[in-house]
Formats: structure tokens, C-alpha cells, sequence
């Protein structure tokens, strides 16, 4: 359909039309500017379609709205309030309305507001199926999730999950915000799983257990606070396992306090350009239970790039098992290093201490990785394509108890493991594929090094 | 010598029969050593054998056999201190050692080839070896009978060094085939000692439940606590050693062994998880390799370190040999029944003799959980042969059993009156004994029911005596 040229009175009345919204607006603008301050309560509340949420609750969220003392407060904290509903993702739709009260005895009464909020709540039942991607795993899984459970936006789950690496998971989970906050939530998990360490270690892993998490935010990040009982048993190792394996054999149990605090400032988790990124995660290990020891694991990351595509980001990642009691670890609670998605240029979980091929973990190890990404000859319009260069090194040392922390030292720096590479990156929207050729320039003689192509799929990379 | 190279490219592993011979010689003082030799060739995985290889003349003789090898070190790595124990090793015992047998040798760890590797035991002092690391090769069997012939190789890794790898793109490799993989094959360009390595065990290892019920402390949790209390006295005398098991099957493969004079350690285990079988005890070899039920009464014919007389004399005719079968299958249905049911389901063994000794090392919780799902699982298996665990009927048989095997006996020192103990002597011991060092019960509730068994086979003088005197001889020696 050709559109005709507007004429010149069409034109005239649209101007006239647009000028007279600008008065309008400009006048409703100027009203509120002048009365914004003065002297206004929020004297009711009324909320419509509530049916399975607790009052108490709502009253926690909507309490701050309360405070108000002026137009512009009452606005502004209802707005706030209403954004605190909106995120315990309960309420599908939700609607405001700020109005005179309608109170006949209170017509006059020109600093008393009252405030509607219309809300629609969620379904509540969510049954999921599908497959996702990991570090270096694949995995079916079918959850059912119950939302607000008991009125207060708790969420009830149950999920069941096939992977290549965790070979049967069950877990069900309880969690709860905290006072009304959506940044603060207690959460109950009972878990049972089957993680199958075959290909590297030759034995697999049936873990039972709960956890008991209270997580929240602070201007320094998200905290977590954890306590976890585990019963884990050691079985079924391989044919080719060897001694050292068979010996660690059996059940133990776990009880421990875990701390993890993440600072976040990057773009994005999956390729990062910009910001840096801090994680510390500790735990104590020795409420009871057999295993008692202080384990700690920091990592972290920066990443710096131009306008043109190019990115520099450099990861480290540190972590050190220390046992309290004089035995020596389990092979449960050890670090693993190496890999696609850990040092590079050698095979999964192939460095440090090694018998046979059976990798058996270290209790410190230290790693780095440096990487360049540039846009990709003749893919420059695609962003999510990048040639990657990279120059990785870690170490991974076992560390008998008793021993001088000089010496772990010593160990740790005095050897280490370095591979570089080059290849190229694609970021999907849920996981980063890596295809690199890498080449280890210097090695134990026991790492299993992993000469030429690698391919990497996962969400956290060295 | 010629050298001799050779261009095989096969892959293939085999293990010949074990020749065994045993030979005598006059010392210049007069007596008369004699020597055994076990002779095995292991072709193992020869991915090339692009290695200079020396012929040797069959009636050849000579002291050692020495060639420069081009190869790597990484699989040597977890051998390094074995060369020490290549030493002294004493006359008339069976052990064994050998050139290195490395087990699962890395496709990618760029093995050096020649895996033909001749494996000989003698049993004189003399070790070779300026190995500081491994692999042997040598076309055919050579040895002498005063020394273990190891081929040493230094290794250099040069250019030269036929590294070999499989490599998925591009075909399996070789780094004479293509000079992309000659490349390749110098990553890593530097490389450093592996950090772990496990020193090889001189003589077969058992890993069985030990000690037994009462020697020692009994459990492994005992075990410990008594290790810390010596360890605060700061003992000069030396700790005492672990003998015998309160478990069966430990302590009749102990007994074999022990009847047929072979030298082990014993490495106290107690998850029956660890061994390829599923169920302890199991043997591990110096060379890698382990022995479970299936294998075990054959090794030990095999490396037992009896002489000529004492084999003939412990030889069992064909009568005997049958009665022996009946006799060993009596004991390990009808008395195991009953040893079973004293165990697990006498109520104060239950709680307290079995769940410490074999879940002692665990949380006591734990320990107790595991104790029930044992009993179940126990309870199933019973339940496969009989129709209902009936304890008058078990103990019924059970008694028979005992007078069946006390007449047996008679007053003989061992069973069908031979002078050398036989395998069914460590069937019948290792029953006896367990039963009879169980700890008793004082209780008044129990009012004795839980040592019935033990006062069963206390009614045999001759048994008692039988477990007593092997005890004795065989292991508080």
C-alpha cells in the first residue's frame, strides 16, 4: 500500500496535537513537582488476588511502604516493594494503583493515600525435562519444582539426573527466602549420587547426603554459608585399577562448614571481556565424621578488552588440602587438575600424582592461564567466533601430614606443568566450545599430556 | 653379536608356560645350593619393534646382557626403587623377581618398543643392573643360573627416540612415519620426575582381614590406637607383628601359604570392595599382577618352595584326594553355617565381636548400619541353600560335622597322617581356629548359647589339639 504524502493539514493537526500532550504532560510534571514533597502517608494497603501466599509475608515486603512521607517516598518505596515481590518469581503480574482514600470521612484529608496492587499469582507445579551441558559433562534430567509451597514463596524441588560424569543424581530440595528477602535464602538439600571416575581414576563414587545452605548478598558479593554431612563410599574399582586406588577403597563421612564468597564484576560468566571475578571458597571438615581437615580453593579472573574484539583475560586458581588429624587425605576430598577446561594440552585430570594411569590427586595445586581472543579471520561479523591463543601452567603436589609448608612450596613451583596453544572459541548462548590445538612444552613424566586437538565444552574455563 | 634390526610392527601380548627347573650346584666349600629357576616370556604389546636387537646363540653363555636403548623414562618412573631389592635373595624361598612388567603401558606416553621381555627368577644373590630404569628386551630366553639377566637400558632421549603414539586425526602414528608426528614428538620439550611413585613390594602381599580376634587388639581401629599408644611409649622393641585373621577365607590362604613355605606380608585390609573379586583376602604379586580365589590355589602350586620329598610325601593318592574334597566340602558348608550363624546372629557377637572387627575402623554409626546390611546380605545367601535358618538344625549338623572330622583325624599330626600339612589341614585349621579364639561371652543373659560352637569342637581333645599345634608351628613360630 503506497503511502500518500501527509497534507499540509494533517500535518498542522499532528503538530498541534503533539504540542497540546507536551502541555498536558508538562502540566501533570509541574503538579507533582510541587506537591512531591509535602507531607503524605500511605494509609492502606489493599491487595486483590491473593489466594496461596501469607499475609505475613506480603506484610514483611510491603512494610517499608509504610515509611513514606511525602509523594515522592510514597511512590518511590512502593515501587521498591513491588519490585520485591516481583522477584521471588511467585507472581506472574502485578499492577499498582495509588488513589485518594475512599473512606467518606476522609475526603478532606488531602495527606492520606491509599495503594492497590493487583497481582496474579504463578502456576504453581513446573515439571521440566530436558539435557544440559556442563563442565566436560552431559547430562538428562527431569525436575519437579513447587513454588510457593507454604505461602511464603518457598520452593520445593526434586530433580533427577543421567549424566556421562555423575552417573545417577537424585536431590531434593527445600529453600526458603529469609525474612522476606529475596537476596537471603535457607535452603535444605538431601542428595544421592553416583559420580563415576572410571576414565581417569578407576574407581567411581557413591555420595549420600544433605546440606543445610544459607546464602545472601553483601556489598563484598554473595556469601554462602553451608553446613553438609556426606556418607561416601569409595567402590567398584576397574579391572586395571591399581593399589594405591584399591587402598582407598571404602566409606567415610563428612561433616563439614563451608564458606563461599563470589565477587562478580564481569560481563558475562561465559567469555568475559570486561571485569574481574573473585571466588573463595573454604570449608572445615570435622564436626564428627571420619575426614578432618581445613580445604581451600581460590580462584580468580580478569579480563580486559578493546573496542576492536580483542580480549586478554588472565585466570588463577590456587587450592590447598590440610589435614588436621596427621592422616593422610582421601582421595575424595583431593584436587584434580588438567584438562580441557583446566590446564589445557593434557588429558582430563592427567596431572599430578599418578600410578599407572590411575590419577590419585594432589592436596595443593596452583594454575594459571593466560588467553588472547582476537576475532576470527573471516568470522569477524560473528561475534560469538574468536581465535584464541593461550599459554596455561599448573601444578598439583600431595602433601604428606606434618609436612613444612616451605617445602609444599618448594614442590609446587618447582616443576611445573606448561602447555600453549592456539584455537578457536564459539560462545553459545548456555556453553562455551573450545577446539584448540595445544602443545605441552614442559611436563612431569608421568602427566598424561594430550598432544595436538582438544575440545573443550563447558562454562568455567582456565 | 650382530645387531640386528628388526622391523616388526605387530601388536600382540602373550605370556608363555613357566618353565621351572631346578639345578645344583657344588660350592667351592663343598655344599650343594640348589637353585630354581622360573623362566617366562612376556611378549607384551609390541607396537614397533624397531630396536636393535642381539641374537644370541642358544648354548650362549654369558653374564650379562647389555644394550643401549633409546627409550624414555616415563614408564620406568614407578620402578625406579625396585633395583635395591634385586638383591639377596635368599635361597630355597619362592620369591620372585623379575624385570619389570609394567602394566597398562600409555598409548600416548610415548613408549619405547621392544616389549618382548624375558622374565627370570633365580634365586641367587647376585642382581645386575646398572639399570637406573627398565625395559628389557631379548629375543629369546637367556639366562644364567648365578644371575638375573636384566637388560639395562640408559635411556637418551634424543632425536632418535622412537617415541609412538596413536593419533586420532591422522592415523595411528609413528615418529618414522610422518615428520608432523616427529615434531610432535618432541612436546614436552623438558621434562621433570613423576611425583609419586610406590616402591614395589619385595614378596607377595595378602590383603586380608588381621589380625585376629584377640593378638594385637583385633580390629584395625584397635590396630591404631595400640600404633599411637607405642608411639608414646616410644618403643625400642619392636611392634608386634601381624599374624593370622579372624576371618576364614584370610586365614586358610594364610595357612596354604605358609604350608608351602612361601614368604608374604600381610597388609591389613577391610573392605572387600578393593579386590577385583569382591571379596578379600587377595593376593598382590611383587609383579603387578593379583591373585583372587580363582587363580590362587594354581600360583601356589606353581611358586610353592617345598622340596622333592616333602611333595612326594604330601602327595595324596586317589582315595585320599577324594576323601580330602569330601571332607573340605563338609567343613565349608556345615560348619561355616554354624560360624555364620554364631557371628551374626548370636546377638552378642553380633554387636559386639564381628561389628568391631570387620566395621570397627568406621564411625560407630556407620559401623552399625553396615553391620545390618552385612547381616542381611548374609541372610540371603544362607537362605539360597536352606529353606529357613533353623539353629538346631545348623548346630545339628554342624556337630556332626566336627565328629566326623575329629575321627578322621584320629590322633594323626595332620589329616590321612601325612608329615607335610595339605590344603584341606588349612581348611579344617582355619575353621577351628576362628572358632575356637572367639572371645567368649560372660553374660548372663546369653547364659552361654553364643559359645556353643566354640565347646563343640572343645569336645574333640584331638582338634583342639590339631588347631593348637599347627598354630604353633605355622604362625606363632
Amino acid at each position: 500500500m503506497a503511502t500518500r504524502q501527509p497534507t499540509e493539514e494533517e500535518l498542522a493537526a499532528h503538530r498541534k496535537r503533539q504540542q497540546e500532550f507536551e502541555e498536558a504532560a508538562f502540566k501533570i510534571q509541574s503538579l507533582v513537582e510541587n506537591i512531591r514533597h509535602d507531607p503524605m502517608k500511605l494509609r492502606k494497603i489493599t491487595l486483590h488476588g491473593v489466594g496461596k501466599t501469607r499475609e505475613s509475608f506480603l506484610r514483611r515486603i510491603l512494610e517499608p511502604a509504610f515509611q513514606a512521607r511525602s509523594l515522592h517516598e510514597v511512590i518511590g518505596l512502593s515501587r521498591q516493594a513491588v519490585r520485591r515481590m516481583e522477584r521471588f518469581g511467585i507472581f506472574e503480574d502485578i499492577k499498582i494503583q495509588l488513589d485518594s482514600p475512599r473512606d467518606s470521612w476522609l475526603r478532606d484529608r488531602k495527606d492520606l493515600v491509599d495503594l492497590g496492587i493487583w497481582v496474579k499469582e504463578g502456576s504453581r507445579i513446573q515439571i521440566r525435562t530436558g539435557t544440559e551441558a556442563g563442565n566436560a559433562e552431559a547430562s538428562m534430567y527431569g525436575a519437579l519444582t513447587v513454588k510457593n509451597v507454604f505461602g511464603g514463596a518457598e520452593t520445593l524441588s526434586t530433580s533427577m539426573a543421567f549424566g556421562t560424569r555423575t552417573s545417577s543424581a537424585f536431590q531434593f530440595a527445600l529453600a526458603t527466602p529469609v525474612l522476606a528477602d529475596p537476596d537471603k535464602n535457607l535452603s535444605i538439600n538431601l542428595y544421592s549420587q553416583t559420580r563415576n571416575n572410571t576414565q581417569w581414576s578407576s574407581y567411581e563414587e557413591d555420595l549420600k547426603g544433605g546440606a543445610l545452605k544459607y546464602s545472601t548478598l553483601s556489598p563484598f558479593g554473595y556469601h554462602e554459608l553451608a553446613y553438609e554431612g556426606q556418607w561416601r563410599e569409595v567402590c567398584r574399582p576397574s579391572e586395571k585399577a591399581t593399589l594405591t586406588i584399591r587402598e582407598q577403597c571404602g566409606h567415610s563421612l563428612k561433616s563439614a562448614l563451608t564458606h563461599m564468597w563470589v565477587h562478580d564484576m564481569r560481563d558475562e560468566p561465559l567469555l568475559p571481556s570486561t571485569g574481574h571475578y573473585v571466588r573463595v571458597i573454604q570449608e572445615y571438615a570435622g564436626l564428627g565424621g571420619d575426614v578432618n581437615h581445613i580445604r581451600q580453593e581460590i580462584e580468580a579472573q580478569v579480563a580486559r578488552s578493546n573496542n576492536a574484539g580483542y580480549i586478554l583475560s588472565a585466570t588463577v586458581k590456587s587450592g590447598y588440602l590440610h589435614s588436621l588429624n596427621g592422616k593422610p587425605s582421601k582421595i575424595s576430598d583431593r584436587f584434580f587438575l588438567g584438562g580441557p577446561m583446566s590446564v589445557r594440552g593434557f588429558k582430563s585430570n592427567g596431572l599430578g600424582p599418578r600410578e599407572g594411569e590411575d590419577s590419585l590427586g594432589g592436596d595443593a595445586y596452583m594454575s594459571a592461564g593466560v588467553s588472547l581472543m582476537t576475532p576470527f579471520p573471516g568470522l569477524s561479523n560473528y561475534d560469538s567466533f574468536k581465535a584464541h591463543f593461550f599459554a596455561n601452567a599448573g601444578t598439583l603436589v600431595s602433601v604428606q601430614p606434618g609436612q613444612s609448608a616451605t617445602k609444599t612450596i618448594d614442590d609446587l613451583t618447582k616443576a611445573p606443568s606448561v602447555s600453549i596453544g592456539t584455537g578457536i572459541i564459539y560462545r553459545h548462548p548456555q556453553v562455551r566450545i573450545e577446539l584448540n590445538f595445544a602443545l605441552p612444552l614442559m611436563a612431569a613424566k608421568s602427566d598424561a599430556v594430550s598432544r595436538g586437538w582438544q575440545l573443550g565444552l563447558g562454562i568455567s574455563f582456565l | 653379536m650382530s645387531d640386528h634390526p628388526q622391523k616388526d610392527e605387530q601388536i600382540f601380548s602373550t605370556t608363555s608356560e613357566p618353565v621351572v627347573e631346578f639345578i645344583e650346584e657344588v660350592q667351592e666349600d663343598g655344599s650343594v645350593i640348589r637353585k630354581k629357576k622360573t623362566t617366562r616370556k612376556i611378549t607384551k604389546r609390541i607396537l614397533t619393534t624397531t630396536t636393535s636387537v642381539k641374537e644370541e646363540e642358544p648354548d650362549r653363555q654369558q653374564q650379562q646382557l647389555e644394550q643401549q636403548q633409546h627409550h624414555q623414562h616415563d614408564i620406568i618412573a614407578t620402578f625406579e626403587s625396585s633395583e635395591s631389592t634385586l638383591k639377596d635373595l635368599s635361597v630355597g624361598s619362592a620369591s620372585i623377581t623379575e624385570g619389570p612388567i609394567y602394566d597398562g603401558v600409555h598409548p600416548t606416553n610415548t613408549t619405547s618398543t621392544t616389549e618382548t621381555v624375558a622374565i627370570t627368577s633365580s634365586t641367587s644373590a647376585t642382581a645386575v643392573s646398572s639399570a637406573s630404569s627398565e625395559t628389557i628386551e631379548s629375543d629369546e630366553v637367556s639366562e644364567k643360573s648365578s644371575s638375573t639377566t636384566n637388560t639395562t637400558t640408559t635411556t637418551t632421549s634424543t632425536e632418535q627416540s622412537k617415541r609412538t603414539f596413536k593419533y586420532g586425526f591422522f592415523g595411528k602414528g609413528n615418529a618414522d612415519d610422518h615428520p608432523f608426528y616427529k615434531f610432535l614428538a618432541r612436546f614436552p620439550l623438558k621434562q621433570s620426575p613423576a611425583p609419586h611413585t610406590r616402591p614395589r613390594p619385595v614378596k607377595p602381599t595378602i590383603y586380608a582381614f588381621a589380625p585376629g580376634w584377640k593378638v594385637g587388639g583385633g580390629s584395625a581401629q584397635e590396630n591404631q590406637k595400640q600404633e599411637s599408644k607405642d608411639k608414646e611409649v616410644e618403643t625400642e622393641k619392636e611392634k608386634e607383628p601381624i599374624v593370622g585373621s579372624f576371618d576364614v577365607d584370610s586365614l586358610k590362604w594364610m595357612a596354604y601359604l605358609k604350608f608351602n613355605q612361601i614368604d608374604y606380608d600381610i597388609r591389613p585390609a577391610f573392605e572387600p570392595t578393593m579386590s577385583p573379586s569382591g571379596k578379600l583376602p587377595f593376593l598382590a604379586l611383587p609383579n603387578g599382577s593379583l591373585i583372587t580365589e580363582d587363580g590362587f590355589e594354581q600360583w601356589v602350586q606353581e611358586n610353592k618352595g617345598q622340596s622333592d620329598e616333602d611333595k612326594a610325601s604330601a602327595a595324596l593318592n586317589i582315595h585320599e584326594a577324594a576323601e580330602a574334597v569330601a571332607f573340605s566340602t563338609l567343613a565349608e558348608s556345615k560348619i561355616h553355617a554354624a560360624l555364620l550363624y554364631t557371628l551374626w546372629f548370636e546377638a552378642p557377637h553380633f554387636h559386639g565381636t564381628t561389628r568391631q572387627h570387620y566395621f570397627g575402623h568406621h564411625n560407630y554409626y556407620l559401623g552399625k548400619l553396615l553391620n545390618y546390611i552385612s547381616k542381611s546380605n548374609i541372610v540371603h545367601s544362607m537362605l539360597l541353600t536352606r529353606t529357613q535358618i533353623d539353629r538346631e538344625l545348623i548346630f545339628e549338623e554342624a556337630s556332626a560335622a566336627i565328629e566326623a572330622l575329629s575321627v578322621q583325624l584320629g590322633s594323626n599330626e595332620y589329616f590321612f597322617g601325612k608329615s607335610i600339612p595339605s590344603s584341606l589341614d588349612a581348611i579344617v585349621f582355619s575353621y577351628l581356629h576362628v572358632i575356637l579364639t572367639l572371645p567368649r561371652i560372660q553374660n548372663a543373659e546369653d547364659s552361654g548359647r553364643s559359645g556353643e560352637l566354640a565347646r563343640m569342637v572343645r569336645k574333640h581333645e584331638n582338634l583342639f589339639k590339631y588347631s593348637q599345634n599347627i598354630w604353633k608351628k605355622s604362625f606363632a613360630a
